[in-house]
């Protein structure tokens, strides 16, 4: 495959383009809306076992807020962010049960539903249990898929790939493809996320060329381009007049995806990310990564995906950080705690940290008053990361007037838990950054709902995030139709619409 | 054979306004769908007949087809050959798009996303190859002849002239202004970086997506109400519905004369009507209507019908049309009648023929068989596998070929129990026995089932049987067409003949006709003419001349409807 721009510069959401351009270039009057400029791709970062909420929540509702420990590296960003406290997993809570365990809330939180029977019997924290308890009597919800799922299959375009799907693992064993945990592309049908650097370099920038030539016959050939697409939408102006209302929409809308292959030709040439990700040689397939921390496989991990993104080899990208038990963060005080409580009397470690315990080396209970400086340092670690990808996503130039990768993209930070110390679904937080399609940015949205108390029941959902990100995308149920439907398994009170976010 | 007609509605209508020797709807009068204010005429004479509404004429991108026409007639010779082999034009496939409509309807060529990008990409490949062939290809096509070993210069002097003479014809008008200068721009931009060579390739890469080509875009000469065509609009109009083709250059020469009268759009119909292209475009209304193409769906490994017996009988449906409908001979009925085959090499065995060897596909009596439904391209086509075969080429039958109401789906029975219990049954029309005689169901299959059984004695393959599971099959028929006619068949070649005869057969293929040439299905305002249309397609047996002359005779293929603007 010669991955040259043509292929796989593929604007997606055309029709999502406002068309107030048109009317400018016609000399028309102005639509009464504002122009709402859509992502066109969507990235996803997920990490295990929540947060401490007081130590993760903005202090105060709306755009006066300031960022506690964990969020405070979101600082800069601010003006890109739409952060969502507090928004119950509904999905898992039946009547008064709430579903068991770990997989059960990873995998609804981004499917808005339950992939498997997640209620009744003998409350084992295993998958194995969870599966057998109602086997096969609730296969899933009206989605059956994440929403990264979703959006990426519509606007997908030519893009040569559908996802990338990377993964970052924390224990000592050289991992490859792995079943994840938080994304699905159906009902019991997990993303496979590739977790080594090396293989997922070769498979996604092998075929990046290098070569000045080609690079430069590239060059010569988007210079072409532009100037072909120019004249093209300069015509859709001067055809449409004289036409019917409908068929001036047909062309505007087409005009709006020739708009949207021009913004894709303004962005930077693809590059591969820098760093040491191997050459494969017969003898040595890929590069081994063992005995590596978070942190260094996120280094590499981390310009993969923005390069990735920023090449358009995919609408989505992923990354889940999925050792939730003992991972090597990479970060000195984390790590030195970690250490103490594995080789105490009673070892335990870092899952033990999140879920309060107390700890082995002096019986301090990691989370009161104060939290654990080492706890706050390992949930600090997972929006450092996620920061590191709105940062490289910044730092890619995409086209006149200073845009950049993140302007046209929506990140999204996501974990399994609010609260991770009682395997709480409730109160979970979400960061969504970058274009976020019109919804509010440096905001914070408290989803509890005015004088709502943390313990009663939050009056927005985490499913209405999800449907957040849709709309986000302006998605139809067909080219010009309806907008999509909710989005979630309602007949868990998962909750209808968007957060009310939109202007 | 009986044939029973309760009630006569269609056959009767009176088409005694036709005169001369094509039979046509009766003149008529457009009215504007708003109220209030008088019709504006569109012929001077005769008075009206017939009132009918115009629906909105939704704008139209070309087909596949159409586009590699368009390919052909800018790129004389091998150029265009060879253009048209590395074209990628996003269209409709017949998985996907062809449910309802026919390949150059305006809704099954809209331009999503990934249409576009591959619109972008298609231009881009054959600027890329003219870029590669610059050498031969710009003399050829470039005016003020220049030569092989061309000077940039010699290009510059002679780009302004090439954008007229090249648009004109690729945008089937003259070029405007705003149009010119955009093109203009463009060559200029790239000239000054990269050469006269790449600036002309990418005005070629702008011309092969450009939107004035792409799109049939009508602006009429009016403001709004009943506009009439411009000459090109109309000449385009003409060319496209005969030919599949932009005009060509003696067409043209008439719209820019504005000598195209009504007498001299008749005059280049029957031109066109003679052009082998013509024959080309009946092929295609004729398969898709019948939705032959759904031979592609078929599974690459479908035991049944293999790939070679599958391209065996693409040929034969094409070879079957053109020799008993084609634009200058035959007609609806005599498709639908006919009993000589043309077999392949394939075909031969399945028709239980001697070999014929091949590839002429020689036409062959066939004695159980008769008309284009007894043929294996279209029995083949409506068999898929996992399917009960004798309901769904019933359905397609009664809605798709005789144009008659299908009732919906009901969602809500649950007819696992019957059905199970005559599973085991030797026959179709034994095993879905329960369906004509459970209430919940035989309200439908009454007037659905019997149309399947008729062909029951063809397989999936479309292979002549007698029995199946060692059974003899029961092909006989009784059954009720929407209250009108009464139909009953004792076996295939009865039924074949039935519906040979029958004015629900004309009539559906005149209304098949005008949705093929709108590229939309006809408005419910519309009717008066379409039952016209059809009246007098039922009088003629269904010519192409007729159905062709009666479309463009109307109002409605000079005028458009326009909206006051917003």
């Amino acid at each position: 495959m010669t991955l040259s721009r043509r292929r796989f510069l593929r604007g997606a959401s055309g029709a999502a383009l406002a068309l107030p351009w048109l009317e400018k270039l016609a000399g028309g009057r102005a639509f009464a809306q504002a122009a709402v400029t859509r992502p066109t791709r969507l990235v996803v970062v997920a990490y295990p076992m929540g947060f401490i909420h007081d130590e993760w929540a903005p202090s105060a509702a709306g755009s006066a807020f300031t960022l506690p420990r964990i969020t405070a590296p979101l600082e800069p960003f601010r003006r890109h962010l739409l952060i969502v406290s507090n928004a119950d997993n509904k999905a898992t809570q039946l009547n008064s049960q709430h579903a068991f365990g770990h997989p059960a809330k990873k995998e609804s939180v981004l499917t808005g539903t339950l992939m498997r029977a997640a209620f009744g019997g003998d409350q084992a924290n295993v998958m194995a249990n969870v599966i057998a308890d109602r086997a096969g009597s609730d296969q899933g919800g009206p989605n059956n898929e994440s929403v990264c799922n979703y959006v990426g299959t519509r606007i997908r375009g030519g893009r040569p790939y559908a996802s990338i799907d990377l993964a970052i693992s924390g224990d000592d064993y050289d991992r490859n493809d792995t079943n994840s945990s938080f994304f699905f592309e159906g009902p019991v049908t997990p993303v496979k996320v590739q977790a080594n650097p090396s293989r997922a370099f070769h498979q996604f920038f092998a075929n990046v060329t290098t070569d000045q030539a080609a690079l430069d016959a590239q060059r010569r050939a988007r210079a072409r381009k532009k100037s072909a697409l120019d004249a093209v939408r300069a015509s859709y102006v001067e055809l449409r007049q004289g036409l019917n209302p409908q068929d001036r929409t047909r062309l505007e809308d087409h005009a709006n995806r020739v708009r949207q292959l021009e913004l894709d030709m303004a962005r930077a040439a693809c590059a591969r990310p820098a760093g040491n990700y191997g050459t494969p040689s017969p003898t040595a397939p890929y590069l081994p990564f063992r005995n590596l921390s978070m942190m260094a496989r996120a280094n590499l991990m981390v310009p993969l995906l923005t390069n990735a993104m920023a090449c358009d080899l995919a609408p989505v990208g992923r990354l889940e950080f999925i050792d939730q038990q003992g991972p090597n963060f990479g970060v000195p005080s984390v790590d030195a705690a970690q250490a103490a409580w594995r080789t105490a009397p009673n070892p335990s470690d870092w899952h033990g940290m999140v879920h309060g315990d107390a700890s082995p080396v002096d019986g301090v209970r990691t989370r009161g008053t104060p939290n654990a400086p080492y706890l706050v340092d390992s949930y600090r670690f997972f929006v450092e990361k996620f920061v590191d990808v709105l940062s490289g996503l910044r730092s890619i130039s995409e086209g006149p007037d200073g845009r950049t990768a993140l302007d046209n993209s929506m990140v999204v930070l996501v974990s399994d838990y609010g609260n991770g110390d009682g395997h709480s679904s409730n109160k979970l937080g979400f960061v969504l950054g970058g274009n976020l399609g019109g919804a509010r940015t440096n905001f914070h949205f408290d989803a509890r709902g005015r004088d709502a108390g943390f313990y009663t029941s939050s009056a927005f959902g985490s499913s209405q995030v999800l449907n957040t990100i849709i709309r986000g995308f302006d998605l139809r149920v067909t080219p010009g139709g309806a907008p999509v439907g909710d989005f979630g398994l309602q007949g868990f009170s998962a909750g209808a619409g968007a957060l009310p976010v939109f202007s | 054979m009986t044939t029973l007609r309760l009630l006569t509605g269609c056959a009767l209508v009176v088409t005694l306004g036709c005169e001369g020797t094509i039979a046509g709807p009766r003149p008529e009068v457009i009215a504007p769908p708003s109220a209030g204010g008088d019709p504006q005429p569109s012929e001077p004479t005769p008075p009206p007949r017939v009132e009918g509404r115009l629906a909105l004429q939704p704008i139209r991108r070309l087909s596949i087809a159409q586009y590699e026409n368009t390919l052909r007639a800018l790129f004389p010779g091998q150029l265009g050959v060879d253009l048209v082999a590395r074209a990628r034009y996003p269209g409709a496939s017949t998985r996907t798009g062809l449910a309802a409509g026919f390949s150059s309807d305006a809704d099954t060529n809209s331009v999503g996303t990934s249409d576009e990008a591959t619109l972008e990409d298609n231009a881009e490949a054959l600027a890329d190859f003219l870029l590669a062939n610059a050498r031969t290809a710009m003399p050829a096509l470039m005016p003020c002849g220049l030569p092989a070993a061309f000077t940039d210069a010699q290009v510059d002097a002679c780009i302004d002239g090439f954008i007229t003479r090249f648009g004109g014809r690729a945008f089937r008008r003259p070029v405007r202004a705003a149009e010119q200068a955009a093109i203009r721009r463009a060559y200029d931009t790239v000239r000054l970086s990269q050469g006269a060579t790449e600036a002309w390739a990418t005005v070629m890469q702008y011309f092969l997506q450009a939107p004035a080509l792409l799109y049939r875009a009508e602006a009429g000469a009016g403001a709004t109400g009943l506009v009439a065509l411009t000459p090109h609009e109309l000449a385009t109009r003409l060319s496209f519905l005969i030919t599949d083709a932009p005009p060509d250059a003696e067409l043209l020469a008439l719209a820019e004369a504005g000598a195209l009268s009504d007498a001299a759009l008749e005059a280049q119909a029957q031109r066109l009507l003679a052009r082998p292209e013509a024959s080309a475009v009946v092929s295609r209304f004729v398969r898709e209507w019948l939705r032959i193409d759904l031979l592609d769906a078929v599974p690459d490994n479908d035991p049944a019908l293999p790939a070679a017996l599958r391209d065996d009988y693409r040929a034969q449906a094409d070879h079957l049309v053109r020799r008993s409908f084609s634009a200058t001979s035959g007609s609806v009925r005599e498709l639908f009648r006919v009993t000589r085959f043309p077999l392949g090499p394939q075909s031969d065995d399945v028709y239980g023929q001697p070999s014929t060897g091949g590839a002429t596909f020689p036409d062959v009596a066939v004695p159980e068989r008769q008309g284009i439904l007894a043929s294996g391209p279209f029995l083949s086509a409506h068999a898929p596998s996992g399917h009960q075969v004798a309901i769904l080429r019933g359905a397609f039958l009664r809605k798709q070929v005789l144009c008659l109401s299908l009732p919906p789906l009901p969602g809500n029975i649950d007819l696992t129990a019957p059905l199970d219990a005559a599973r085991s049954a030797p026959t179709a029309r034994d095993r879905l026995a329960p369906t004509m005689t459970l209430p919940a169901c035989s309200g439908c299959h009454l007037s659905l089932n019997p149309l399947g059984y008729a062909l029951e004695n063809f397989d999936a393959a479309g292979r002549h049987r007698t029995t199946e599971n060692g059974a003899t099959i029961d092909a006989s028929g009784t059954l009720d067409l929407d209250g009108t006619a009464r139909w009953s068949f004792s076996g295939p070649r009865e039924f074949f003949e039935t519906v040979a005869a029958s004015p629900e057969l004309t009539s559906c293929a005149a209304r098949q006709f005008f949705h093929f040439a709108h590229g939309r299905q006809s408005a419910p305002e519309e009717q008066p003419f379409v039952d016209d249309l059809g009246a007098a397609t039922t009088t003629s047996g269904g010519t192409v001349q007729q159905l062709v002359l009666g479309i463009i005779r109307s109002p409605r293929f000079t005028r458009f409807l326009r909206e006051a603007a917003p």
